[in-house]
């Protein structure tokens, strides 16, 4: 069987992917902004008995490498391939043809795709393919990645192009600019505008005015935090109460078992499991899909440009902001989103900063203690509310430590002069049902299968500890006391302590092995209502001060093994991650027995 | 027909870039995004903290900082 290697390359937001994933029927999440692509993917799809490797690029303005995401770029198209499709955005065309020249100038066997042609259409711009392709010399295919029979003609323009070779010859000239002034001069021939409207600027004019701007982003992300929190709550006691239905099943099946072992297994890991996956999945079921409609639409870019002033003052840039957005969701992914930062130390100081943003790991937990402890002791009514302005706060406490912290570390880095540039794609009306089924199967399942992998064994972990005794203490309560005269100085206890400690490989385990810890029989209780939860807490000594300080500890203490190890690998350097251990954790203890000092006086005063 | 810097282009103004003032390397990026010479450009809107501003250029809507719309010069 006869085989090709064929790249897509293109500038940022053509929609790429969504041709990349229409072709190959691979789900890989494509989004309404610059930088969403920052790494190879590649998939493969079948036609007459051949197979085409398809590589998706992350998109770029020249192959003249600025970027590590653009240098993905770069090196992909010089080790050459059989052939190189650049897929042009309909209505900027001349911006698109620029990057084919480069291409056409470092390779041969190029062909063009210009994508959105529905799109143009709408805003009154035709483009004359068979023109272009007469200008260019190579073959060229219009067509709307939305459209199903377009992708079909696509996969056929594939197939006969690939058979070609050596499509074109290197070109001759080498001056950019020069290939602006040809770009411009075959896009104008190739370019009717009927009816020229102008790019609806409405909706720019009211997201990044001076008054409405920040409170309309404001209000958007607290509706999505408030969303998720008032929704979550009933599809996760459904869970809860599914599961421990289940619990007397599992135990029978197991019963040729030895007693120990079916108690590590039930009560260990298929407890704590079931925990982390009652309290994960709901709220991620919720929040991811309105997190990638908002990518989607184009308005996390206006987000960056809004704040960039803020990020300025601190060294750094508005696209910190982007990389932070992507932290919500999961930090692992906000240090990867990094790349898209052009400048190598603001590209340092926003991954060792991302864990200042409470992902969606830690959100479960910052949830739950705010509707117990803020929502439903401190107020009287609209109980979610409150907890959601919380947890907002919360973010906010976490932005402004970013903030402080990118300042320093920028001054210690020397920032290198960069003219910052940003990108304000045109909003798009994002697909509802993909953006769905997109969203569930990519980030929800591929977070909670990580959450149960680390879940389950730490469930083992903390039933042994539980359950096996030094001189009648078992080990869990021995570590715990251990850790108390620590936890104490900062208003936390030992086992709290030792929870987040325990809790490394990931943090959505914290508050299961607290809850195992106080019950010390190394098993969740059945039925685990918030009412009860909030019972077990009060009669541990929490007051609504532990309950602060455990989630500003859980705010601003180090990030767990998955995102350290991505530090790690994007950055290279073993300093710059062990920086990323120590800053957080210095942070979360010095803020925490801050907090614990204050309030301490305040109850003396008072 | 007057010259005056980016950064003070009104608002919605047609205009033309005439000079960049910039000679290092950095400036590639913005070359790339078709700030050059002789290339239509358009203010269209500003951050709300100000600072950095918004422009037509190229069929795009690119933003950049004052700073470096200070060497930029264009023709109204």
């Amino acid at each position: 069987m006869k085989s090709y290697e064929i790249i897509l390359a293109g500038n940022p937001n053509v929609g790429k992917s969504t041709i990349f994933n229409a072709l190959t029927g691979l789900k890989q999440h494509t989004g309404n902004w610059t930088g969403k692509t920052v790494d190879l993917a590649s998939g493969t799809f079948k036609q007459d008995d051949t197979i085409y490797t398809l590589k998706d690029l992350p998109g770029t303005y020249s192959i003249i490498s600025n970027s590590p995401d653009e240098v993905v770029s770069e090196t992909a198209i010089c080790k050459g391939s059989d052939l190189v499709i650049v897929i042009a955005d309909a209505l900027s065309l001349t911006r698109s043809l620029v990057l084919l020249f480069q291409i056409m100038s470092t390779t041969s066997n190029v062909a063009l795709c210009v994508n959105l042609i529905d799109e143009a259409k709408k805003n009154g711009v035709f483009i004359d393919i068979d023109l272009l392709e007469n200008y260019l010399n190579i073959p060229v295919i219009g067509l709307s990645a939305k459209n199903s029979s377009d992708i079909k003609r696509f996969k056929e323009f594939i197939s006969t192009v690939s058979q070609e070779t050596n499509i074109v010859k290197p070109n001759t000239f080498t001056n950019p600019n020069s290939f602006l002034t040809y770009a411009k001069e075959i896009s104008e021939k190739c370019t009717y505008k009927v009816n020229i409207k102008n790019r609806k600027l409405v909706l720019d004019k009211i997201l990044t005015s001076k008054y409405l701007g920040i409170p309309i982003m404001l209000i958007f992300i607290s509706f999505l935090l408030w969303i998720t929190i008032s929704g979550a709550n009933y599809p996760s006691e459904a869970l809860m109460y599914l599961f421990s239905y289940l619990k007397p099943y599992i135990t029978n099946g197991l019963v040729w078992l030895p007693e120990n072992l079916v108690s590590l297994v039930v009560d260990g890991v298929y407890q704590t499991t079931a925990w982390v996956t009652a309290v994960m999945l709901p709220p991620m079921m919720i929040f991811f899909p309105l997190f990638t409609i908002l990518e989607d639409s184009g308005f996390l870019p206006r987000i960056a440009f809004n704040m960039d002033p803020c990020f300025k003052r601190a060294g750094s840039n508005g696209k910190q902001a982007l990389t932070m957005c992507m932290g919500l969701g999961c930090n692992a992914v906000g240090v990867t989103g990094c790349r898209i930062i052009s400048s190598k130390n603001v590209r340092l100081a926003s991954m060792i900063t991302n864990c200042f943003i409470p992902c969606n790991g830690r959100f479960s937990m910052l949830i739950t203690l705010s509707a117990i402890f803020i929502g439903g002791s401190l107020a009287k009514s609209n109980q979610s509310l409150i907890a959601a302005l919380f947890v907002l706060l919360l973010i906010f406490i976490g932005v402004t430590t970013t903030l402080i912290v990118t300042r320093i570390l920028t001054l210690i880095f020397k920032e290198e002069k960069k003219h910052f540039t940003l990108e304000l794609p045109p909003y798009r009306r994002p697909e509802l049902i993909k953006t769905l089924i997109r969203s569930l199967l990519d980030r929800t399942f591929k977070i909670l299968t990580r959450a149960i992998r680390v879940s389950a064994p730490v469930g083992a972990i903390i039933w042994l500890m539980a359950n096996i005794e030094i001189n009648n203490t078992s080990i869990l309560n021995l570590s715990a006391d251990f850790f108390d005269p620590f936890g104490r100085i900062m208003g936390l206890d030992g086992t709290i302590l030792l929870a987040f400690i325990l809790a490394l490989p990931a943090n959505e385990i914290v508050l299961p092995i607290i809850i195992m810890t106080y019950i010390s029989s190394g098993q969740l209780m059945d039925n685990l209502s918030t009412t009860y939860l909030s019972e077990l807490l009060t009669a541990n000594d929490w007051s609504a001060i532990t309950a602060i300080n455990t989630m500003l500890f859980s705010l601003l203490h180090f990030p767990c093994a998955t995102t350290l190890w991505t530090i790690k690998k994007e950055s290279g350097s073993l300093l710059c991650t062990a920086l990323a251990f120590i800053i957080p954790t210095v942070t979360a203890i010095l803020v925490c027995i801050t907090t614990n000092l204050i309030s301490n006086l305040l109850m003396t005063i008072i | 027909m007057s010259y005056l810097t980016l950064d003070r282009l009104p608002f919605f103004k047609n205009a033309c870039i005439y000079k960049i003032n910039l000679t290092d390397d950095n400036s590639l990026r913005l070359k790339d995004l078709g700030f050059i010479e002789g290339e239509p450009i358009k203010s269209l809107f500003k951050s709300p903290f100000g600072d950095i501003q918004a422009y037509y250029i190229l069929d795009s809507i690119i933003a950049i900082r004052k700073e470096t719309a200070k060497n930029i010069e264009v023709i109204i």
